[in-house]
């Protein structure tokens, strides 16, 4: 089980009919009664985590975990790291949970870390964040624009050639105009995703309360981590043989599991010499695409 | 020692038969303790070994390893690494050995003796109660001296197959925390005078694992009752690790898993709704996986072995006599058999498995004779001599002669002597294989006899010099006590 350092919290339901203990087991005190009903993690079918609330399904009963029981966004990380500590160690659960720029906590090992030669405490960076997924954007749609571009070429030509008729006099002219048109159209779908991708990061970093949180970052010899510095044990990573490969911008490595970035790591937190230290550490252990 | 606000709430309980102080402890300074440090929480699809250490301090005082493809059911590899006495405070190792001289000695209710000590522990919930302890490995071999190297123990199982998850028993064997180099005769001595004054000594234990628990005080008390003939007593701290789930068939009557009924430890099983309610949220919000604050320190030293300088030999009589000593299937068997009635052993004595229609213990009837001579020697040592000489002595239970005759070598008596004397003054072809057996029996306890004698002799000459008699003749409890007077005007002169 991973995070399972982590403290237990206590938090009431809706109407506090229930009040719930979550640790290394999921308890569930009825109102008015004085025994908990006691459930071990394997009992649990699903979990899943929305805007508002955790809900989990145990034993044919759904339970609602409102956010708002909880004190503060550090015991609702808390809370999360709990539970997908439990998770990690039941990975029959059925997790869903909205997207992150952390790692989720179900993909972590816990053990011996290894040697850290790597360690440093730092926040997330919304611009950074946003423009590395503008240049993930370009380096994952590049061979989709460049259809966008021959498609427009040739349509802005055929266009030209049943406008003006005489291809054979005035090729010359129609070519520019259809390199140029196509380029406009490119620009056009890729200002389209990027602000919706901008929008989608920026809206994702205003309700992920993890983003404007500490962080402690870690690069070992057994893997990698970034999680909340208040939750930071060091006995939990991602061992290396869970990702497929990494990217590396201007601003941030990032490590992809199963074709999903899972792992941002900001270059500014570290001088130039050890970004390229690290590139080389990654390397030793991923392909770069 | 970090100044901490300890929080420690006590509760005296009563469970069945069972009296025990359930304690709480938030807060604490977490000096003693239990931490996994390595395996612990891998991919639970692989089955890496897991260690797990006793520790005080910053010392990593026991290791004990369960091995690569085990279960709750395997036996652990388990070896001293540190001691007590090597932790860096004063005021640890003081508090360590005031307990026993408090509750023992000088009759302090147990809530108070332990105080000090509590404040030690790591958070958790904790039984306490006091009990009687074996001094001995389990197999027969002197505590003390028994766990320099790494090995398998038996017994050391988180959970007996035998005696199931739900049974109550007292981990009573034990793992030292000193080094077999601090044994001294001169302060086991002390102790032999002491519990010949009439006086109580005992000491103080943390279970580990199974039927084991870690002596923290009290070694010099241990090897004096072993060898007065004493019971050892120890407070024994256990704490509440495991839970105890409703049974298959309970948990079907209602359509879902198991779930939990009470929280348990060995000594004893809490019904969750005897436990106060408070307790019982700590519990639940308390993590399993929380480190000491020495934890890489206490990684490092985990796999060390322990260093002695010397190797001082334990007198041999202290050996012998733990070899006397209850083994853990001995216990085994005394907790697989309630009761054993002399017909039911009459008829096992008459190659019987059955008495008045039922199965006296088993319908294999060697299992049954390996079974019922366990829970004899546990719980009655005559009844154990008398009923294993019936079957020597039955020629048509030869199946069994070799298995019995080799458990009676095991064992250093008098009774035994005599019986194996006059089984070979028979002659009796019968027992043809086994002369050599009894031959090497007699020759060692004469042996041992002529030791003790010499060590007597030894001893009184000593006292005659010291306090200028002549001829003196003393027998073993006036001797010890004249010694107690001639050390003391020694002192005084």
């Amino acid at each position: 089980m991973a995070f399972e350092s982590l403290p237990g919290v206590k938090v009431s339901s809706y109407a506090a009919e229930q009040t719930f203990v979550i640790g290394d087991f999921f308890a569930v005190y009825q109102k008015g009664e004085e025994n908990p009903t006691i459930y071990r993690w394997t009992e649990v079918k699903s979990i899943t985590e929305n805007k508002i609330e955790f809900i989990i399904n145990v034993a044919g009963v759904v339970y609602k975990i409102p956010k708002t029981g909880l004190p503060d966004e550090k015991k609702l990380l808390n809370l999360r790291g709990v539970l997908e500590g439990a998770v990690s160690f039941n990975p029959k659960i059925e997790y869903s949970h909205q997207k992150r720029i952390l790692p989720p906590k179900y993909l972590y090992l816990s053990g011996d870390a290894g040697d850290t030669p790597y360690n440093v405490n730092g926040y997330y960076k919304e611009r950074e964040i946003n423009l590395s997924n503008v240049i993930l954007l370009n380096t994952r749609l590049g061979n989709i624009f460049k259809l966008i571009a021959a498609v427009a070429i040739t349509a802005v030509f055929i266009i030209l050639h049943f406008i003006w008729g005489d291809t054979a006099q005035n090729w010359f002219w129609f070519l520019p105009i259809s390199a140029f048109s196509g380029g406009i159209a490119v620009m056009l779908v890729y200002l389209v995703c990027a602000v919706i991708a901008n929008y989608h990061y920026a809206h994702l970093y205003k309700t992920d309360p993890a983003l404007s949180e500490e962080i402690t970052f870690t690069i070992s010899t057994a893997g990698f981590s970034a999680v909340e510095s208040h939750l930071f044990s060091g006995h939990e990573f991602i061992p290396w043989e869970e990702a497929n490969y990494f990217i590396e911008t201007n601003n941030v490595f990032i490590i992809y599991k199963h074709n999903k970035a899972v792992f941002w790591l900001p270059k500014r937190l570290f001088s130039k010499e050890v970004q390229t230290e690290i590139s080389g550490f990654i390397h030793e252990r991923l392909v770069q695409k | 020692m970090r100044i901490t606000m300890s929080l420690i709430n006590t509760y005296h309980m009563t469970v069945g038969s069972r009296e025990f102080l359930l304690v709480d402890v938030s807060k604490s300074h977490d000096v003693i303790g239990t931490t996994v440090v390595s395996g612990a929480s891998m991919n639970p699809m692989e089955h890496s070994p897991v260690t797990e250490i006793l520790y005080c301090g910053k010392e990593a005082v026991i290791n004990m390893t369960r091995p690569a493809k085990g279960n709750e059911f395997s036996d652990k590899l388990v070896n001293q690494i540190s001691t007590t006495t090597a932790v860096n405070d004063e005021n640890i190792k003081t508090i360590l050995s005031s307990v026993g001289d408090s509750y023992f000695t000088y009759q302090q209710s147990m809530t108070k003796a332990l105080h000090p000590f509590l404040e030690l522990l790591s958070e958790g919930i904790y039984v306490c109660h006091d009990s009687k302890m074996i001094p001995s490995n389990g197999g027969g071999e002197f505590f003390w001296s028994a766990y320099m190297h790494r090995r398998e123990v038996p017994g050391t199982a988180a959970h007996n197959r035998t005696m199931g998850r739900d049974s109550n028993f007292i981990p009573c064997f034990l793992i030292p925390t000193t080094s077999p180099v601090e044994f001294t005769e001169a302060k086991v001595r002390a102790q032999r005078e002491k519990i010949a004054a009439g006086k109580k000594v005992g000491g103080l234990a943390f279970h580990m694992s199974g039927m084991f628990s870690a002596l923290l005080d009290g070694h010099h008390s241990a090897t004096a009752c072993l060898l007065s003939d004493t019971e050892f007593r120890c407070i024994i701290v256990e704490p509440m690790r495991d839970m105890l789930y409703e049974t298959p068939e309970q948990a079907a009557a209602y359509g879902r898993e198991p779930r939990i009924i009470a929280l348990s430890c060995p000594y004893v099983k809490i019904p969750i709704g005897q436990i106060p309610p408070s307790m019982l949220e700590s519990f639940l919000l308390r993590r399993s996986g929380v480190k000491p604050r020495n934890f890489s320190e206490l990684r490092r030293k985990a796999f060390k072995t322990l260093r002695t300088v010397t190797r001082k030999p334990i007198p041999r009589e202290i050996l012998l006599k733990a070899e006397l000593l209850p083994d853990v299937s001995a216990i085994e068997s005394a907790h697989a058999v309630t009761e054993l009635t002399d017909e039911q052993l009459g008829a096992l004595l008459a190659g019987e498995i059955k008495y008045d229609d039922k199965i006296i213990i088993s319908q294999n009837y060697y299992n049954s004779i390996i079974t019922a001579c366990n829970y004899l020697q546990y719980e009655d040592f005559d009844r154990f001599f008398n009923f294993a000489c019936a079957i020597v002595e039955n020629p048509d239970l030869t199946a069994t002669h070799k298995y019995i005759i080799e458990r009676l070598c095991g064992l250093n008596n008098k009774k035994i002597h005599d019986f194996f004397v006059s089984v070979k003054e028979k002659d009796d072809p019968l027992y043809k294989d086994h002369i050599p057996s009894f031959e090497t029996y007699i020759r060692s306890y004469q042996k041992h006899l002529s030791d003790n004698l010499k060590d007597k002799n030894n001893r009184a000459q000593k006292l005659n010099q010291a306090m200028g008699i002549i001829g003196g003749e003393f027998s073993d409890s006036s001797l010890a006590q004249m010694e107690a007077i001639a050390r003391s005007s020694r002192g005084r002169g």
